[in-house]
């Protein structure tokens, strides 16, 4: 008996062991619930602002047209000279999760679509699930291997593509907001400073305890960057304001945010924002009847209707639609693909019904300013919170301080930063 | 199988027997082993190909891209080999401990350690250093992290007889922490304080990077195939594999024999670390090339203890399951790229080392049907 139960035991143990090597996998990154899933590519495509091929033009959009959510993006794209279908072409991009995740990834593969819309001769493949290190490589060569013209990053690949790619130089690396620039590998990324300076000032407008919650994940400055800039854009508008942070040093962590959240609304916070993808912020708000401001996509509209107040939104598109359509051209340079509301690089999304019509206008009126150059977020004096100068009066930071920002943290940020 | 039929008369007398008997078998020829395993990979292959038809995909398309991915040319055999050296290493490292019953699940943790020591030397001496001995400082560096951490565990419980399990598994966690934070939550030594993007590790020296030999494998699976050679002489050849395998059959008859159980725990938990630890050092050397945590924490610690169960804790019997294992685990990415979906590629993985793991049972064992006469007895 006891060695029948010992046998059972140790084929138990053996079980549960291969079970968490292999699922561990999925552990790291548990699909998001089944909402995101539907909801966030369609939502996100309709909020696509304008035609990719002007994002290499710098002439800033008419007001109105930014903040539509019309999708006219592909029709434009075939209208335009230089302009390819595709055909014959084969771009693959890749992801860290899987697609039904919705929140960064769902805003990529928004951009995915795009591409297929705009390219419709293109063989465009998703590659999902690869995780950055030998996973990526492995991915990245045999895309190479197989003929693939263009290859796009959508997560923390740098390491990896500059590995890669030195070895192919006859295909094209793309990759999102990092370092590397060679030969054949450039990167896109988003003017966060000028999405998160909108989003606080619609944040400062509708919030009446003047207190403002954000959840982010890691102290970095990748991540400080749009906080000070949420800050800065909620100043604007009530420089009383004050922006209560919480780190889950966790990119994806609901239940660390679920607790980050309702510890916010406990301190008085009465208007909720993120800088991570889970639902578990917005439904937080939903349920102690806080506000929501969205970060880069829209899923939380559909998660937490009542909370939604409002959000900028990436379009990834446009970036690829260009990078794509030069490399088809032959005319491809590599280099840092950065822009904004005047890029068609952002967009916004659709207000939630309790946002009043003055603050709707107060946003419009922030992204045609930007869009046309009038309002520079970055413009000093810029104070961080111990009192310094990082940005004088009469000066602003250049293309490369902005990239790199920041260190420091602004005045009206509370919370330990770590 | 049918269901037990419950013999009232021997069930009232307080009497009954099960229709199924499992009893180990007395040794298991080599050809009998071969026989289960390959029994159990038809199997497998049989309950992927059903998964993936209901997944609407060809299972022998499938298959055939499996294996040209994992073998079929000299560039699918290369990326093999460089997931086969870290399970080697970890199996190893699993195969030692569990051959003396202490149950330390930390390969993973230990790896980690292995990575961050390792990643320092090569970064500290690698630009000074001619290549052979800065790449041995880089191995001897992650060994003596590796052993360091293990060894923060083997402490407790050679003193206080702390669980290991508990320990080990926590210490993962620790180590993972203490990587996370050298890149992302500080500006570490290790953190490439010029990289503008996502933080991300130094780039250790040229010198320290493993180059393939024939563009198909490295020193590190050289190190790898040596260490496993080693360990196995180790084992059988001398005092302390002697003792540590009394010890693993039986704790009093070591002690009685005068085996001193501390001594013995600590220096297997030790050279257990070291193996992992060299794991993370190579990993490092020959495909992150920096202290990159999210290249790194890739489950291969737990991988290895599948390697080194389904080895049956032989050393050299680590190296081809290693091979096989790594084969497997490397040609996932591929198979994103051929259409399969990612959860389908994680299910047909699970299958196929469920059943091989599970196979090792049907070795050890004999599973007999009795019949049951009702009333006999």
């Amino acid at each position: 008996m006891t060695r029948r139960t010992r046998a059972c035991l140790a084929i138990v143990a053996t079980m549960g062991l291969v079970m968490a090597a292999c699922g561990d996998d999925e552990a790291d990154a548990p699909a998001a619930p089944a909402t995101t899933a539907a909801a966030a590519p369609d939502t996100m495509t309709t909020a696509a602002p304008e035609a990719p091929a002007e994002v290499t033009t710098t002439v800033p959009e008419a007001p109105a047209e930014v903040t539509t959510t019309v999708p006219e993006a592909p029709t434009e794209v075939a209208d335009t000279p230089s302009a390819s279908d595709g055909t014959g072409m084969r771009i693959a991009v890749i992801y860290d999760g899987t697609l039904d995740q919705g929140g960064w990834q769902g805003s990529m593969d928004a951009g995915t679509q795009l591409l297929e819309d705009s390219m419709p001769g293109a063989e465009v493949l998703r590659v999902e699930a690869i995780a950055p290190g030998q996973s990526a490589q492995r991915a990245m060569t045999d895309l190479a291997e197989d003929g693939y013209h263009l290859i796009i990053g959508t997560a923390t690949y740098d390491a990896d593509m500059a590995i890669v790619s030195a070895e192919y130089p006859e295909t094209a690396f793309l990759h999102a907001c990092d370092a590397t620039v060679t030969a054949n590998m450039g990167q896109y990324c988003l003017a966060v400073e000028e999405a998160r300076y909108v989003d606080g000032a619609l944040a400062a407008a509708l919030s009446e305890t003047g207190k403002i919650g954000y959840v982010a994940g890691f102290g970095i400055s990748f991540v400080l960057k749009p906080l000070n800039l949420f800050a800065a854009g909620a100043r604007s508008v009530n420089p009383d304001a004050e922006v209560h942070v919480v780190f889950t040093n966790d990119w994806f962590d609901p239940n660390l945010e679920l607790q980050a959240a309702n510890a916010l609304i406990d301190l008085g916070v009465d208007v909720l924002t993120y800088d991570l993808s889970s639902s578990a912020v917005p439904e937080v708000a939903a349920q102690r009847g806080a506000g929501f401001i969205g970060y880069g996509y829209d899923d939380a509209r559909l998660q937490a209707p009542d909370s939604w107040l409002g959000g900028s939104l990436y379009n990834w598109g446009a970036a690829f639609v260009t990078t794509a359509q030069e490399v088809a051209a032959g005319t491809w340079e590599p280099g840092y693909i950065y822009g904004g509301y005047a890029d068609g690089l952002l967009g916004y999304a659709e207000f939630g019904a309790a946002v009043p019509a003055e603050a709707q206008d107060l946003v419009d009126s922030l992204i045609a300013d930007i869009a046309a150059g009038d309002l520079d977020v970055f413009a000093g004096p810029i104070v961080d919170r111990d009192g310094n100068v990082v940005v004088p009066e009469g000066e602003t930071l250049e293309f490369f301080d902005r990239a790199i920002c920041c260190e420091w943290v602004i005045e009206g940020v509370q919370g330990e930063i770590g | 199988m049918t269901a037990p039929t419950v013999d009232r008369a021997a069930a009232r007398s307080g009497r009954w027997h099960m229709p199924i008997t499992v009893e180990q078998r007395a040794a298991s020829r080599f050809l009998q082993q071969l026989g289960v395993n390959l029994v159990a990979l038809v199997l497998a292959f049989g309950l992927g190909a059903i998964l993936l038809l209901m997944a609407g995909d060809n299972p022998f398309d499938v298959y055939r891209e499996m294996f040209d991915r994992a073998f079929g040319s000299s560039r699918a055999f290369r990326e093999t080999l460089r997931s086969t050296t870290p399970l080697i290493l970890t199996g190893l490292a699993v195969t030692v401990c569990f051959r003396m019953g202490l149950w330390s699940i930390g390969a993973e943790g230990q790896l980690i350690a292995g990575s961050v020591a390792g990643a320092a030397a090569a970064l500290v001496l690698g630009p000074s250093l001619p290549a052979p001995l800065a790449v041995a400082a880089v191995v001897v560096a992650a060994a003596l992290g590796g052993a360091a951490w293990a060894t923060l565990a083997a402490v407790p419980r050679a003193l206080f007889g702390t669980d290991e399990v508990v320990t080990t598994l926590m210490l993962n966690f620790i180590a993972l922490g203490i990587m996370n934070y050298l890149i992302f939550g500080s500006v570490s030594y290790w953190r490439d304080r010029t990289n503008l993007g996502f933080p991300a590790g130094k780039v250790i020296p040229e010198s320290t990077q493993l180059d393939p030999y024939f563009g198909v494998f490295d020193a590190g699976l050289i190190l790898s195939l040596a260490l496993a050679l080693i360990v196995a002489l180790a084992l059988r050849r001398t005092v302390w594999g002697y003792q540590l395998r009394v010890a693993g059959d039986s704790r009093a008859a070591a002690s009685y024999a005068g085996i001193s159980a501390t001594r013995q725990i600590i220096s297997v938990f030790a050279v257990s670390g070291a193996l992992a630890g060299v794991a993370g050092g190579t990993y490092v050397m020959s495909i992150t090339f920096a202290l990159e945590p999210r290249a790194i924490a890739v489950n291969l610690g737990f991988v290895g203890i599948v390697v080194a169960a389904v080895a049956l804790l032989k050393p050299l019997l680590v190296v081809p399951i290693a091979f096989l294992m790594g084969a497997l685990l490397s040609i996932a990415p591929s198979l994103s790229i051929f259409g399969v979906s990612p959860a389908v590629v994680i299910v047909i993985q699970g299958i196929i080392l469920l059943c091989v793991a599970g196979a090792q049972f049907f070795i050890r064992y004999r599973v007999r049907i009795t019949r049951v006469e009702v009333g006999s007895r």
